[in-house]
């Protein structure tokens, strides 16, 4: 049983961390709640076979307990707005300046989405999961999980439209400078 | 509007859910206007540079394994308060089994000092147990039989049940029914245990033994503890309820039954000259008495003298000269 236990938490703990970060974006916390979900779990150790799929359970129940901790302080909330992340290049050998600049403003966009938008988000985009997976994971419907993937999209958008129109008129200025 | 139709296309060409026919008016967007080619662009390159991006985030697993222990083994650090508890309760057992004699199976006991009081046990059945009296059951009185054990006097008034017979254990006997009324007078300074049945059907038995009598309605029942005799009498003698009701009546009684009966009641020795008086019969009734005017009437009755002696009364007479 012990041994079973510790296999889980090995299995899953990390993804368990990420999904609570990507809602609460915050270390400390997303790991409290990963204890609390791990603790749940090993509370219901005696029935945990009925668990048809024991990582959509554990998902599901970690998307949960980190709104829980959301709702619980809306004070937390608010700081919580302010918080971006820090995000890393998976392929480390690919260091082009400008992918850094692209880095900062994804960073600061993916933080201000909503919590759950943000999930849905960084789980098709940072942990490369179909739109059916996090369906599944998650318990909504794939409609759901597209709507969410255009409301950031969306947001995206709206946010970089300085940017668009500062490069539109660099554009502008070089059509007029060259024609 | 337009732009928002775009981006719901473009979401579903970067997840790759676009339908043939939704990727045909995604491409008509586009290419109907350079600012829809730019969000296009801009859109579909931030989507991929987040793909090739990852929270800068390690949680180590060994410490969060590490720091779940701990919170576990927590949440057992009851345990030991537990098990002092436990501890506490078992050594509690051991000193009540010590000093009673019992484990777990706890007793429910019912004593009166001077005063007669009514009981009902869990079963429905009313228990009147006179006073210097002591009853008492095990466990939640749901075994069978239904027993009892009584020191001292008490009527029963027992609720029927045919599957779980009523007993009463008294010191040397055993009384035995089924659904009935009786008194069982037991008290350990008398010479007898006798049982007076009211309604229904008893059996005396004697302690640990096979040898017993049946007792209807209105007989006696006698286990004389110096003789270890057991004996039945059709009538019931003088009135054994006397305690709880209060009522005396003597029906053409001999004096000798009389004189036992008051005795018993008042818990006096009153001798007569057996020989002399003892036949004669006496006939009264009386309610809630007074010892002293039970005691005039009978000797004013019956034409006897009244004397006080160390330890009672003596009553004498020339014979049964009624007027």
């Amino acid at each position: 049983m012990e041994h079973e236990f510790r296999d889980i938490y090995y299995k899953y703990h990390s993804r368990l961390f990420r999904v609570a970060y990507y809602i609460l974006k915050e270390k400390d916390a997303a790991e409290d709640v990963c204890q609390d979900v791990f603790l749940k779990l090993w509370d219901r150790r005696g029935s945990a076979d009925d668990i048809e799929s024991m990582e959509a359970y554990l998902i599901q129940m970690t998307r949960n307990m980190a709104l829980n901790h959301l709702e619980s302080s809306k004070r937390e909330e608010r700081l919580q707005m302010e918080l971006t992340w820090d995000t890393v290049k998976i392929n480390e050998t690919d260091p082009i300046p400008e992918n850094d600049k692209l880095r900062r403003v994804l960073e600061k966009a993916v933080s201000q989405l909503s919590p759950q938008c943000r999930l849905v988000f960084s789980l098709s985009r940072f942990e490369g999961l179909t739109n059916e997976e996090i369906a599944s994971y998650l318990d909504i419907s794939k409609r759901t999980v597209e709507t969410q993937i255009s409301l950031a999209l969306k947001r995206f958008r709206t946010d970089l439209k300085p940017l668009f129109a500062s490069l539109l008129a660099a554009i502008a200025i070089l059509f007029i400078l060259f024609f | 509007m337009e732009e928002d139709v775009l981006i719901d296309l473009i979401a579903k060409e970067l997840t790759g859910e676009i339908l043939p026919k939704e990727r045909e008016e995604l491409q008509r967007l586009i290419s109907a206007s350079p600012q829809n080619e730019v969000i296009y662009s801009d859109l579909k390159s931030k989507w991929e540079a987040a793909g090739n991006l990852k929270v800068a985030i390690d949680p180590s697993t060994d410490k969060s394994w590490e720091r779940f222990q701990n919170r576990r083994v927590k949440t057992f650090r009851l345990q030991p308060t537990l098990v002092r508890i436990a501890a506490l309760l078992i050594l509690g057992f051991g000193i009540g089994y010590y000093f009673f004699g019992q484990v777990g199976n706890h007793e429910t006991s019912f004593a009166t000092a001077q005063e007669s009081r009514e009981i009902s046990l869990p079963d429905g059945t009313v228990v009147t147990l006179n006073a210097n009296s002591r009853l008492a059951y095990e466990g939640d009185f749901t075994g069978t039989p239904r027993s009892v054990s009584l020191e001292g006097e008490a009527f029963f008034d027992v609720t029927r049940n045919p599957d779980r017979p009523f007993v009463i254990n008294v010191s040397e006997a055993t009384v035995e029914v089924l659904g009935t009324s009786f008194n069982v007078d037991a008290y350990s300074t008398s010479e007898n245990i006798s049982v007076s049945v009211s309604t229904g059907r008893v059996a005396l038995r004697k302690r640990n033994s096979t040898e017993k009598v049946i007792l209807e309605k209105g007989m006696y029942g006698l286990f004389n503890r110096k003789t270890n005799a057991l004996n039945s009498y059709a009538s019931v003698p003088g009135n054994p309820d006397y305690w709880r009701t209060g009522y005396l009546k003597y029906s053409d009684m001999p004096l000798r039954e009389v004189v036992a009966d008051l005795n018993n009641n008042f818990k006096l020795h009153i001798e007569i000259d057996d020989s002399k008086i003892g036949g004669c019969r006496f006939t009264s009734s009386f309610e809630h008495p007074q010892l002293d005017e039970v005691l005039e009437i009978l000797s004013l009755t019956m034409n006897l003298t009244l004397e006080k002696t160390g330890n009672g009364y003596r009553l004498s007479g020339e014979g049964c000269n009624q007027f």
